[in-house]
């Protein structure tokens, strides 16, 4: 009853990876051998070729067999099109500004926390949520204890002087006069303390990560 | 899956993604998830249909249609439950853009021929596109015929060559042509209707993608 039909492609998703495999690979290759031999040059001047990945269209099966027998040959330098795509590394980068950008906002509103010390209290907890959402993002989750640890350590020893105006000015907001001053300038300093520990941090896990090289966001995709 | 980007990518017209997008995304709107749905095809469709009585059951949109579609998901996103993006039918920088922000990528496949051919490039452009990114995709079997022989022999031939698919098909049915009138889909126009709960399945499934996503990278 059921009819024999014949295979639409002899494809397979293991030769999709192998062919992108020795794409990414072959568009390696030229970017160490420019940076040995010159470095800005020709990664510059090359005619734009295009992703040699795309170059193969008439088999993908083709491909990965050759790829499988012998390594791409080295015949282009970095793609114009690789270089105008976002790289891993600033896609992080981009993500990890935003987290930062949010957890000092936050931190803005907890400054404002008309209670001595509460205020404090609600900035750590902030500094350990951000610990925690950036450590995620470059696959090294914190343990909770861990980011506490590390909150109050980059707190206490890299922000000394913030946490000095926030001792003052938790000190002045228990007398009624400059309350609404010593709150201004807690929520202030909570903000620009919270996105100093953030960038110290994120700067820390990209150069474990190996994403000396990150762009921003913006240079990461020109808008040509 | 707060905070989440799924990606609807097929280097084919036709193949289904709006339908696919826009079904999702009200869905998951009726269900208080409040996604924001981002339209990142030229041709405007999710916006046309929004501006049609129902407007897409009030889901989020944004219209953006360049390559820096990644950064405007990178602003928005956070701020809603879910985001959908909406990408072109050919192959262009926009796709790659909106593929490197997706958590996870659903790629919309008729069972015919071509469109398995342009799914594997699709999948060579997602392997490939963005070094050292490699969100989870799965394919889908959209506009299929229940019963024929063709999506079941597609169905089966992409499961040994190696593809992902979801459980669930999107079947073929003039619900979806029916809602596109009114701006809405199936969820809205009849949500206890058969088409309905065919999204209902996908979308469980997508959230149990993103939820074990989630967990592993936690």
């Amino acid at each position: 009853m059921s009819k024999r039909l014949p295979r639409t492609s002899r494809r397979t998703l293991d030769d999709l990876r192998k062919a992108a495999k020795s794409a990414l690979e072959a568009e390696d290759l030229p970017h160490r051998t420019a940076q040995s031999d010159e470095p800005a040059k020709s990664t510059e001047e090359e005619p734009a070729p295009l992703n040699p990945d795309r170059q193969e269209k008439p088999s993908r099966t083709r491909a990965a067999e050759h790829s499988a027998q012998a390594p791409l040959p080295v015949t282009v330098a970095a793609p114009f099109e690789t270089r105008s795509r976002p790289t891993r590394a600033a896609f992080r980068q981009a993500s990890g500004k935003l987290i930062v950008e949010r957890h000092a906002n936050l931190a803005t509103v907890a400054g404002l926390i008309p209670m001595p010390w509460v205020d404090l209290v609600a900035i750590s907890a902030i500094v350990d949520r951000m610990l925690r959402r950036l450590s995620r993002l470059y696959g090294q989750p914190l343990d909770g204890t861990r980011s506490k640890q590390l909150a109050t350590s980059m707190l206490t020893g890299m922000a000394a002087p913030g946490i000095a105006s926030f001792a003052t000015t938790g000190l002045m907001s228990m007398m009624p006069g400059p309350n609404l001053v010593a709150t201004a300038i807690t929520s202030i300093s909570a903000a620009v303390l919270v996105r100093i520990v953030g960038e110290v941090y994120l700067a820390h896990l990209a150069g474990l990560a190996g994403d000396t090289t990150a762009t921003s966001p913006n240079t990461a995709i020109p808008t040509v | 899956m707060s905070g989440s980007v799924v990606t609807i990518a097929s280097l084919k017209g036709g193949s289904g993604k709006t339908t696919l997008a826009t079904c999702l995304a009200v869905h998951w709107q009726l269900k208080g998830l409040t996604p924001l749905l981002v339209d990142a095809d030229p041709q405007r469709s999710v916006m046309r249909l929004a501006e049609r009585e129902l407007a897409l059951g009030g889901v989020d949109l944004l219209e953006q249609s360049d390559k820096s579609v990644w950064t405007a998901i990178k602003q928005h996103g956070p701020r809603h439950g879910v985001t959908i993006v909406d990408t072109p039918g050919f192959d262009s920088d926009i796709t790659v853009a909106a593929l490197a922000v997706a958590d996870l990528v659903l790629i919309p496949v008729k069972a015919s021929p071509l469109d398995v051919d342009r799914m594997m490039d699709t999948v060579k452009t997602l392997m490939s596109g963005v070094k050292g990114w490699a969100p989870t995709f799965r394919c889908v079997l959209t506009q299929t015929i229940r019963g024929s022989v063709i999506s079941r022999h597609i169905r089966t031939e992409l499961e040994e060559s190696g593809f992902p698919l979801l459980v669930n098909d999107m079947p073929n049915r003039v619900a979806y042509a029916e809602a596109g009138l009114y701006g809405g889909t199936p969820s809205l126009i009849a949500p206890d209707g058969a088409a309905a709960s065919d999204i209902i399945e996908i979308a469980n499934e997508a959230e149990a993608l993103l939820a074990t996503k989630k967990a592993l990278s936690a």
